[in-house]
């Protein structure tokens, strides 16, 4: 670098210049980013300070925002409104059954995709795939007939029954059992290791990002269904808490802070789910969306 | 032959191993048709099954009881067609997910564009702004209720303040179908900026450098570099925004319940209604609607495997 001596005016003259201008420009990113969080985050908070606040100080309107009246009068009377207790058991009941469900068919269908040598492999995998283009309520009157046939309706098993299998977790599975080194897996079976044992100690611990967001994208989903569980539940002690709280809000429409504790109540395991492993619910739905 | 895939790729493997592998096919199979088993029935049941019976169903008419009664054609379909409300309906939904898609699309785009930027904060920026993925349709469609509630509602207790005048967000067919696709948008932005994040992040850096080499200030790089690399994703986005808005339920039911006067009745609503609502059992009619949505969907899936496959390999 010779030539700054002689051109050193004008590349200070280049060179401050940016930096000012960066400066400026960082300063109306980080205002339109915090506008954008006031924007986009408002109801999430609007949610957790209802939830702890007096209905009569939040509806002063503006002044309700403010989180100086903190109690957890609403949370009690949310749930002796509703059984949200035992709507709470009932989600947690269907979001672990299916989750469960969920996972093991989609390790087994991949696992036989993958590793079993069937014929027809690709056939087989491509009927799986196009159940994704039914939409839920297209089916949705045939599987209530189903289930009512069953006699199942207003139990349980009813909520989480028709979702136990998941076209998107078995191709999850199969996307990252296909890496797999097929020398690895011959291997472990010369030297004696059945399907199970192979699976469970060798196979899982190399596809463990992938189980972590199937596990995690399943039991959101299965935790957030309103449509379905709505229709196959009608006593309020079997419901599922998504259900009850919107019931909770047709009847209790004018406590507003009743409400919000039930949509709170609702929202906080998922949002704690979601702190503690964001990194794999990112990956799961990227993976799942881009393929 | 049984050539599946990753067969395919065990070829190239010496010969001892193809060997080997030869040795426990049989055994190999017997366990895959037995391990496929449960995800193939539960398709069957309530996946295959079902779409065959909705489609029976919809040819068929129904009695008072809501049970199927006698072949009766296309005669179901002819009845919603020839129906003004249905037409109505269509276009609704039409709008519904035309707007929810622009919204969603352009509001990531305005919230995931700064947030590619290296600064400071950056991370804590990226979470609160994908946050609202943790909201469930219901939990955000009752908290979204109690703000524009017409008597005691957040929104309009703050419009009053400053001397505006209440407004019936969800009573009124002016209001109800905008705040129904605000709700709906809100619910998918974080998944939106999620997926945009990925995207963007997925340029490759020597691009956009090469561009500012050349002289291209941000503007130029993001609509000439950026935005062109990540089409896909934007596609992707506008697809399953438009599924996602054809099937919506949750929100129109929680915050409007299909009305005022239909304002909000989608296609989806429809089926509910006609299935299950007040003094309705008409499942044939439901079955119906039912089918129209599943040639729609699966249009829109078809489209979209179509083009990503050729973007896929550009």
């Amino acid at each position: 670098m010779a030539a700054p001596t002689l051109l050193a005016p004008a590349l200070q003259m280049k060179r401050r210049r940016p930096a000012t201008r960066s400066r400026l420009r960082d300063a109306f990113l980080y205002a339109w980013l915090v506008a954008a969080v006031i924007v986009v985050c408002f109801p999430l908070y609007y949610i957790f300070e209802g939830a702890l606040t007096p209905t009569a100080w939040l509806d002063r309107g503006l002044e309700g925002l403010l989180p100086i009246h903190l109690t957890l009068d609403n949370v009690v009377r949310a749930t002796q409104v509703i059984p949200l207790g035992q709507q709470f058991a009932n989600s947690i009941v269907v979001t672990f059954s299916q989750t469960l469900l969920q996972v093991t068919i989609g390790i087994s269908a991949a696992y036989a995709l993958v590793f079993c040598g069937l014929r027809g492999t690709r056939a087989l995998f491509l009927v799986l795939l196009s159940s994704m283009m039914v939409p839920a309520e297209t089916t949705l009157i045939a599987n209530y007939l189903t289930i009512s046939s069953w006699h199942l309706i207003d139990t349980l098993p009813a909520v989480f029954l028709p979702f136990v299998a998941s076209a998107l977790s078995i191709f999850l599975f199969r996307q990252a059992f296909l890496s797999f080194p097929g020398e690895l897996r011959d291997a472990a079976l010369l030297d004696g290791a059945g399907h199970f044992r192979f699976i469970r100690s060798m196979l899982l611990p190399i596809a463990r990002p992938t189980l972590i967001s199937v596990t995690l994208v399943s039991a959101t989903a299965a935790w957030n269904g309103f449509f379905w569980p709505l229709l196959v539940t009608n006593s309020p002690e079997n419901r599922t808490v998504q259900v009850g709280i919107a019931q909770l809000s047709s009847a209790e429409a004018a406590d507003v802070g009743v409400v919000l504790a039930g949509a709170a109540m609702v929202t906080l395991p998922v949002l704690v789910v979601v702190l503690v492993a964001q990194r794999f619910l990112a990956g799961g739905i990227t993976a799942g969306a881009l393929k | 032959m049984s050539v599946s895939i990753n067969a395919r790729r065990r070829v190239v493997i010496a010969p001892r191993r193809r060997l080997a592998a030869r040795s426990w096919r049989h055994a190999d199979r017997r366990v895959g048709i037995v391990l496929l088993a449960p995800a193939f029935a539960v398709f069957a049941v309530f996946v295959f099954y079902p779409l065959g019976k909705v489609v029976w169903l919809s040819m068929q008419g129904t009695d008072i009881f809501g049970q199927a009664a006698g072949f009766v054609g296309a005669k179901n379909f002819v009845t919603i067609f020839a129906d003004p409300e249905f037409g109505g309906t269509m276009l609704r939904t039409g709008a519904f997910c035309v707007a929810v898609v622009v919204g969603r699309i352009v509001l990531g785009l305005f919230i995931t564009i700064p947030l590619t930027v290296r600064l400071r904060g950056m991370p804590v920026f990226r979470a609160l702004l994908t946050s609202p993925l943790v909201v469930s349709v219901s939990a955000a469609s009752v908290a979204f209720a109690a703000m524009l509630s017409p008597g005691n509602g957040l929104v309009n207790s703050v419009i009053t303040r400053f001397g505006g005048a209440a407004v019936p967000w969800l009573t009124s067919t002016q209001w109800a179908f905008g705040s129904v696709i605000v709700v709906t948008v809100w619910g998918s932005l974080g998944f939106t900026v999620l997926l945009l994040l990925g995207a963007f992040g997925a340029i490759d850096h020597d691009v956009v450098e090469a561009a500012h080499l050349d002289g291209a200030g941000p503007v130029r790089t993001l609509w000439s570099i950026s935005l062109p690399l990540v089409t896909p994703t934007l596609f992707f986005i506008a697809v399953t925004g438009a599924v996602e808005a054809l099937t919506a339920f949750g929100q129109i039911q929680i915050l409007t319940g299909g009305g005022p006067a239909g304002a909000t009745t989608t296609l989806v609503y429809t089926i509910y209604q006609a299935a299950f609502g007040a003094g309705s059992a008409n499942f044939g009619i439901a079955a119906a609607v039912g089918v129209v949505l599943f040639v729609l969907v699966l249009a829109l899936s078809l489209v979209q495997f179509g083009v990503l496959e050729k973007r896929v390999n550009y």
